[in-house]
């Protein structure tokens, strides 16, 4: 207890990040959304030892069982199995690994790169900058999807690739973001006073703005992560995803498809793993704008 | 100063045409392989003469940059070439799949804003309220939606469970067509006074409509709401209320009229991400557009109608970001640059 | 003038549709083209032939009867003589004569024909040259070889009106039981009944053939009584539409078999015992029977039980895992391996099952899906110079062979012209006496002697595994009750001359 205190009073890291929860808590959805994502998460790291059954092997047995509470089902299966008799809470679990990795993989790598052309472009500006907003610009005038598509077409199915096909445009608007924040930032009196003591060009970029436009930067990059996830379902509701049998979720909705008629649960319920996962993030992206950008309310 | 504006604008799409041509000229290129024979892999009793044949045709058997520059010039001269898988102009393939997906986007669009501009005032003037929280989590879930999971869920519904609406294609089979005039089906079937046709053309538009609609419609909602925000803290409303003027009246009359400029912004802006989003209602709703034919193109590698096809959609997005800017800056005096 | 009769006609036809009675058909697929001398798809086929005939053709028997032709007999082994059934018109009321029949043939054999394309069909043509009109009602074909195959094969041509000159068909007009009214691509194609027909006309007005690709899209219009026939129901949906008072399911031993080909030049697959563990490792009889409900034959070889010289005698691998193991760890695998197994969307649930039982054996399947056939042959192709370390390894896949004559299987399988570029060999099979054996099948003209030359082929390929043999699935057709007379062919051909509506 007494520890807690001084380590309150006397860490300035603890102090903003108190103050960061009390402005975060105020959103009660925020916090709704903080909670399905932990939950999500925690799934997805201990997915092998929450249910017996293997994600990826037929059981001859126990094909198209529907959830418990519909006659012929059984607690065995809570949500049902499978064209293959797989377990379908087992498949989503699992497949929420493959959903969280890719979009975290691909909003890190697209935040990096976004931010560090977006320093630039807006730093820098002139003929540099022309050209970097001509690339978004570009970029930006395909849709998401189809050029998504016609790459993995290309580059062939599979993990690797599809995390590059995400991965091509989403940096461009991180980079947006950082730019009109540094366009911001560079008149700023912190910023005349740094270079005015003279700081190179590096140091202010990184050490004065970078810090200043962090809060959009993980704004931009929480709510992204969510588009990323529905993506990379939707790729996989192409068959243009990880391969079988590993059980993403719009691979699970795709086959599920086929038995629309029969057995609708094989397609719906990876659906709402797919929309708790989406809104969860979304929300809690509501909730740092809240308190990282008090301007946005 | 708006001329300068406009010019200025209109110099700035010029390489991103250019990038935009270079990117779709490039696809093909990028992929493993030699793209002729890939394509004719299926088709079987082929002659390695053909193939070379079909190759020349392309223009395969010459130097990148001239090919890019044979690629530029087709496409200022209007020739998209022919698809490799049905043997047929590009163009006649687009002509006859377009206006399936022109009246589907255009439904979409209805639907989303039928639904969101009334959500996103009543959700402004009744700030914080139950109304305004629901709408918001309603926006929140619309946005987080996987629309492709909607279509299914709605058919399901609708379709497999309840049986009302029709779960694909444009039209009944027991309905007869009207003549095509414009291709869309609602318009032909006005004109022809075939009001079975009509009846049924609505039926089949509305589900896939919903569910191409209801990302959109939520951005809308939200966009809606907070320019309406933004609105009536401005004075002259402030002023139109001091003149005693009926609450309604000036929410609808004066509010809401400058409120929707940005929301038309938004709306004209991601008309490129409903058409992107048609790629998999259509395939789901077995709609004959254009978002089918280029996952079907993708798939078995017909190029000529792929790159033509991401073209038009790129295309269309930059003519309509353009126009959104003009009319953005012709309507509101702020923007100024 | 013709013009003028033909639209009079289809006023008054068309006029008469309020009360016409109207087939719709949900086919699974779309027609390539309108000509038909320009694919090989046979959903086109089927529409297609509605109102082309051919100068014979097969019955849902698999027998072959005359149609256009009266007979086709052999005056010498390269030259064919057919006689044309006088009395015959064409849709735009000009009489079929030789000149047509030999215009038909010409068309698929010579090079450039078709506004400057080669039919896709030649293949089927085998060395037909040419063929010449001798009188109004005869016709002579000349062959390069000897083929006496010429009668079995001339059912799958269409036959033309020679006005069709040196253009691309597409407005398609032929002498069948039904006339060509429209297509609209991804949608419908249809044709109404043809009054003047020469033989019995159909009893029904008009056919529309529904282009609805979605399976389940397919099964819900049948189930609402929007079409009245549905092609390939899933199995799946099977117990449902049998509960349903209105609709029969009904099936069909269909022409199409699968099977998982191993690259045999590339270890492991290099080693006949892996090629057996592998046949032993799945369990065949689960598969037919769990996931496709029963309804598929378990095939010992890739010929189905109809075709010509099926072969009964080979012996069918049984299902034993511990066998399996021995085999792998004789061949040096004791702890297995790992391979990658490449397949196309369709048999992608097929796919994982392989996994799965192989694993049980230790061999560790990675699969691959590609969004083509011919995407994986291309993979395959580009493959074949390379050292064999870079090779791909198996190919989970099918084969339809319409004709139901190992011609058309066995050769494009096992020949070894055909690795690599050719029509489909991906184990890499290759053997010189099976290569005899099918040239002399190509040569012979007589059936006892090519049903041992088939058989002999068989059991050299069969006792080299180069692929785990599996089943022929069944075809399954939805049917709505008011539609009678009419039954499935093996070969996926829609007859509809017989059929009536009820009510």
């Amino acid at each position: 207890m007494e520890l807690e205190q001084v380590l309150y009073q006397e860490s300035p890291m603890w102090s903003a990040l108190r103050d960061f929860w009390r402005l975060y808590r105020k959103n009660r959805l925020a916090v709704w959304g903080l909670a399905v994502i932990a939950i999500m998460v925690i799934a997805a790291i201990f997915a092998p030892y929450l249910t017996p059954y293997h994600p990826e092997k037929p059981d001859f047995t126990a094909l198209r069982k529907p959830p418990f509470w519909m006659p012929g089902g059984s607690l065995a299966h809570p949500l049902g199995t499978d064209h293959l008799g797989r377990d379908m809470l087992t498949r989503i679990i699992h497949g929420g690994r493959i959903s969280l990795t890719v979009g975290l993989v691909v909003i890190f790598f697209a935040t990096s790169v976004g931010t560090i052309l977006g320093l630039i472009s807006g730093y820098y500006g002139g003929r540099i900058d022309a050209v970097i907003q001509r690339i978004v610009d570009t970029l930006l005038s395909f849709p998401y999807l189809i050029l998504a598509t016609a790459l993995v077409a290309v580059l062939g199915p599979g993990l690797q690739n599809m995390l590059v096909a995400l991965a091509y445009k989403e940096w461009i608007y991180p980079c947006r973001v950082v730019r009109s924040e540094v366009l911001a930032a560079k008149n700023k009196e912190y910023v005349e006073a740094a270079k005015a003591a003279g700081a190179g060009d590096l140091h202010i970029m990184f050490r004065e703005i970078l810090p200043n436009v962090f809060g959009s930067v993980i704004v931009v990059a929480t709510l992204r992560v969510a588009w990323v996830i529905l993506m990379e379902a939707s790729l996989s509701f192409l068959g243009l995803g990880v391969e079988p049998p590993a059980p993403a979720w719009g691979t699970i909705i795709s086959e599920g498809r086929r038995f629309i008629n029969t057995q609708w649960w094989i397609s719906t319920f990876p659906g709402i793993a797919v929309l708790l996962t989406a809104l969860g993030i979304n929300l809690i992206g509501e909730g740092l704008r809240d308190a990282l950008d008090p301007r946005m309310r | 100063m708006s001329k300068k504006f406009l010019f200025h604008r209109m110099l700035q799409t010029i390489p991103v045409v250019l990038g935009i041509t270079l990117v779709v000229f490039s696809l093909m290129h990028l992929t493993p392989g030699d793209p002729v024979e890939t394509m004719l892999g299926s088709v079987g009793h082929i002659s390695q003469e053909d193939i070379e044949l079909i190759r020349q045709e392309l223009g395969l058997d010459q130097p990148l940059w001239k090919q890019y520059l044979g690629f530029l010039g087709g496409i200022v001269r209007g020739d998209w070439g022919v698809s490799l898988r049905y043997g047929v102009p590009v163009k006649d393939l687009i002509r006859e799949r377009l206006p399936a997906t022109l009246e589907l986007t255009l439904a979409a669009m209805a639907v989303s804003l039928l639904i969101a501009i009334p959500a996103g005032v009543v959700a402004a003037i009744r700030r914080y309220s139950i109304v305004d929280q629901v709408s918001t989590l309603v926006s929140l879930i619309g946005v987080s939606l996987p629309d492709f999971w909607l279509g299914l869920v709605l058919i399901l519904i609708f379709s497999v469970g309840l049986g009302w609406l029709p779960g694909g294609l444009r039209l009944g089979f027991e309905v007869t067509a009207p003549p095509t005039v414009t291709g869309l089906l609602l318009v032909d079937s006005l004109l022809a006074r075939n009001w079975e046709a009509l009846w049924a053309a609505m039926k089949h538009l509305l589900l896939p409509s919903l569910a191409l609609g209801a990302p959109l419609a939520a951005l809308t909602m939200r966009i809606t709401r907070s320019s309406m925000l933004d609105v009536v803290k401005q004075d002259y409303i402030t002023f139109a209320r001091a003149k005693g003027l009926k609450e309604a009246v000036v929410i609808i009359k004066h509010a809401l009229r400058n409120a929707l400029i940005p929301t038309i912004t938004v709306i004209a802006l991601n008309m490129g991400t409903l058409l992107g989003g048609n790629m998999i209602i259509e395939r789901i709703f077995s709609w004959p557009g254009l978002g089918q034919l280029v996952v079907d193109s993708i798939r078995t590698y017909d190029y000529p109608v792929v790159q033509a096809s991401v073209m038009l959609y790129a295309l269309t997005y930059v003519a309509m970001n353009l126009a959104a800017d003009l009319v953005y800056t012709r309507l509101d005096p702020r923007v100024k640059l | 003038m013709k013009k003028g009769i033909t639209a009079v006609v289809l006023v008054l036809l068309l006029s008469g549709l309020v009360c016409a009675k109207t087939l719709v058909i949900g086919f699974d697929d779309d027609l390539v083209t309108l000509d038909p001398a320009d694919f090989s798809h046979r959903q086109t086929e089927a529409m297609l032939r509605q109102v082309y005939e051919g100068l014979s053709t097969y019955t849902p028997d698999r027998e072959i009867v005359p149609e256009l032709a009266l007979s086709i007999t052999a005056i010498e082994p390269t030259l064919y003589e057919i006689k044309v059934r006088p009395g015959v018109k064409f849709h735009d009321g000009s009489p079929l004569t030789a000149e047509d029949v030999a215009f038909s043939i010409n068309r698929l054999v010579k090079e450039g024909a078709m506004a400057g394309r080669t039919s896709q069909r030649r293949g089927l043509m085998g060395p037909t040259k040419g063929a010449v009109a001798v009188d109004e009602y005869t016709v002579h074909v000349e062959l390069a070889n000897p083929w006496p195959l010429f009668p079995r094969f001339i059912p799958w041509q269409m036959i033309v009106p020679k006005s069709v000159g040196d253009s691309y068909i597409d407005k398609p007009v032929g002498t069948g039981p039904f006339v060509f009214e429209e297509w609209v691509r991804d949608s419908h194609f249809s044709v109404v009944r043809n009054p003047e027909y020469w033989g019995d006309p159909p009893k029904v007005d008009r056919v529309v053939f529904r282009v609805i690709g979605d399976e389940s899209a397919r099964v819900s219009a049948l189930r609402s009584g929007e079409v009245d026939i549905a092609t390939f129901i899933p199995v799946h949906e099977i117990s449902s539409l049998e509960n349903h008072p209105e609709i029969d399911v009904v099936s069909v031993l269909g022409t199409r078999s699968y099977f998982l080909e191993m690259n045999v030049n590339k270890p492991p697959f290099n080693d006949i015992r892996v090629r057996q563990a592998m046949n032993h490792a799945v369990d065949m009889d689960t598969i037919i029977n769990v996931i496709y409900e029963g309804r598929a034959t378990r095939i010992p070889f890739i010929l189905s039980p109809q075709a010509f010289a099926y072969h009964d005698g080979l012996p069918m691998f049984d299902y034993d895992p511990e066998k399996a193991r021995r085999l792998l760890a004789e061949a040096g695998y004791p702890n297995g391996f790992s391979f990658e197994l490449d397949t196309v969307d369709a048999h992608r649930a097929r796919a994982e099952i392989y996994q799965a039982m192989l694993a049980e054996v230790g061999i560790d399947v990675k699969i691959r899906t590609w969004p083509t056939w011919g995407a994986v042959r291309e993979a395959w192709m580009q493959m074949k110079d390379k050292p064999v370390a870079e090779q791909r390894d198996a190919f989970l896949n099918d084969w339809g062979n319409a004709s139901l004559d190992p011609f058309d299987i066995l050769i494009p399988k096992f020949h070894s012209d055909h690795r690599g570029l050719g029509r489909g060999n991906f184990s890499g099979f290759a053997d010189p006496e099976v290569d005899r054996l099918l040239e002399a099948s190509l040569e012979s003209d007589n059936n006892e002697e090519r049903l041992m030359l088939f058989r002999q082929a068989q059991e050299i390929i069969h006792a080299q595994v180069p692929m785990v043999f599996e089943f022929v699935a069944h075809e399954i057709y939805g049917v709505r009750s008011r539609v009678k007379n009419w039954r499935p062919s093996p070969d996926s051909r829609i007859h509809l001359k017989e059929v009536e509506l009820a009510h």
